[in-house]
This record gives C-alpha cells, sequence and structure tokens, in this order.
C-alpha cells in the first residue's frame, strides 16, 4: 500500500486504542451509573444518603462486581476491535464495499458479543 | 484539529476513566473482598442444618460484622453441615460460644451470629465451636402448624 506497513501504521494503532479506551469508558460508565441512581434515588425520590451509601457499599464487592465489568470490557474491546478491523481491512475499495463493511461489522461484533456475554457471566458468576 | 489539543482532551479522558475507577473503589464498593485489610483467623462450625447460608455471609457479633464464611461442607461421616469462618484477627471469642443461624429481617439472607460463652480460655484458630444451632426451616414450622390445627380441628 505505497510503501506504508498497513498493519504498522493502520491497523495496530486502532487495536490498541479501542483496548486501551473500552476499561476505561466501563469504569467511567460504572461511575456514572451508580452517581446516576443517587441521583434519582436521594436528589429526586428522597431515599436517605447515607442509607444509599451504605447499601451500595455492602451490595457492591469491588473485585467481584467492579472488576469483572472491567475485564469483560476488555474481551469485547479485543472482539469489537478485532472484527472491525478485519472486516474493514478485506472490504472492497468502493463505497458500498465500504457499506457493506460497516453493516458486516455491526452484525458480526454484536453477536459475538451476546455469545461472549453469555461465556463469561457463567464462568465469572458461576 | 492541531496535534497538542487532541493530546490534552485524550489525556483527561484518561483521568477521569481511572478517577472513575477510584470512586468506584472508594464509595460504591468495599475495597476488597474479604473482611478488611486486616488478618483474619479460621475457625470451624457444625450444624444440623445451615439452611440458605452461603459462602460470603456475614458472621457478626451483637450485631457488628466480626467475619466472613469462607466455605460450607458437609461431612459425610457425621451428616453435619461443616461452615467453615473467618474471623477478624482482632476479636477474640471464648471457648465455648455459640453460633446461630439467623435471617435478617423476616425473609433476608441468613448469617451467622455469635454470642460469646464464659470460658477464659479463647477460641484458636483453627478451632471448632461446639455449641450451635442450627437454621430455621420455614416449610417445618409452617407443617408443623398445620398439623396442630388440624389436630385442634378433628377435636372440636
Amino acid at each position: 500500500m505505497m510503501a506504508v506497513d498497513p498493519v504498522a501504521r493502520v491497523l495496530a494503532p486502532r487495536y490498541l486504542a479501542a483496548v486501551i479506551c473500552m476499561p476505561l469508558l466501563a469504569a467511567l460508565f460504572s461511575a456514572l451509573g451508580v452517581l446516576g441512581g443517587y441521583l434519582v434515588g436521594v436528589e429526586m425520590i428522597g431515599v436517605d444518603a447515607g442509607a444509599f451509601w451504605s447499601q451500595m457499599q455492602g451490595g457492591v464487592d469491588w473485585l467481584r462486581d467492579v472488576g469483572n465489568g472491567v475485564v469483560k470490557s476488555v474481551v469485547f474491546g479485543f472482539t469489537v476491535a478485532f472484527v472491525s478491523l478485519y472486516v474493514g481491512y478485506q472490504a472492497e475499495a468502493t463505497p458500498e464495499g465500504v457499506s457493506r463493511a460497516t453493516t458486516t461489522t455491526v452484525v458480526v461484533a454484536s453477536l459475538a458479543i451476546l455469545a461472549l456475554d453469555f461465556i463469561l457471566t457463567a464462568l465469572m458468576f458461576s | 484539529m492541531n496535534r497538542k489539543g487532541v493530546d490534552v482532551l485524550v489525556g483527561l479522558f484518561v483521568l477521569l476513566g481511572f478517577g472513575a475507577l477510584v470512586f468506584l473503589a472508594l464509595r460504591a464498593g468495599n475495597m476488597s473482598s474479604s473482611l478488611g485489610l486486616g488478618e483474619t483467623y479460621q475457625v470451624v462450625a457444625r450444624f444440623d442444618n445451615i439452611g440458605g447460608l452461603k459462602p460470603r455471609a456475614a458472621v457478626r457479633s451483637a450485631g457488628v460484622v466480626v467475619g466472613r464464611v469462607v466455605s460450607v461442607g458437609l461431612d459425610d461421616q457425621t451428616f453435619q453441615a461443616v461452615v467453615r469462618l473467618e474471623l477478624d484477627q482482632r476479636y477474640k471469642f471464648p471457648k465455648d460460644t455459640s453460633a446461630k443461624i439467623l435471617t435478617a429481617g423476616l425473609l433476608g439472607e441468613q448469617y451467622i451470629g455469635l454470642e460469646p460463652g464464659g470460658d477464659s480460655a479463647l477460641l484458636a484458630p483453627g478451632g471448632t465451636l461446639t455449641l450451635t444451632q442450627s437454621a430455621v426451616v420455614l416449610e417445618n414450622i409452617i407443617g408443623q402448624f398445620l398439623y396442630k390445627s388440624a389436630a385442634e380441628g378433628d377435636k372440636k
């Protein structure tokens, strides 16, 4: 491809970016979920803030719940990045080829994540 | 977009992600999977029926959590349940402490309640709690109640 190594220049940076971003995003979303629950429960509905945090701390186990979420996000990052990069790399160099590659990526990645989620949950919480 | 601006934003995003992890660890969860970062010692208790007791259930004394249930097994010689408890090193109990399986609330999770006895000798790590009381099985009580009310109905 014009004396530029496609793997090093195109594929690898996107792959690493996806894999590194996923756990950060997962942590961010988990934290925002908790804060959202706090907002609705304590601020809007009137649950006692102390009761909310003590129940939250009693019920959430950091290693098993949050940690497993982050591990899952890394696995999903691997999968999605791999599927999209592979399908994109093999796409035809036409606009239809690009759109077909996009559709294929979405379908295959969604199904792969569904299957992997099932397997990971069974492994982690059995 | 200029390179420097993009890099600053990416750095901020990574910091935000780590900050979220720290928030979750400190505020929204308990930091380690077991009691705390302290030392623990294990003891064993045998019950006739543990009801719904699960590993990682709390062990409380006077309502304060002093340990966790590590594992639950069956002794196939005496057919009793063998429950391994992990207790905080700070709290020592006398040898004749009794263990009861209680329910938090009416139908909540089950936990082990420890009531200290009066012995001056303390429970050693690896020791056994000899005085135990099994869990209350709701179905047995309902059965007894029905049997009793059926018997009274016959008498009249």
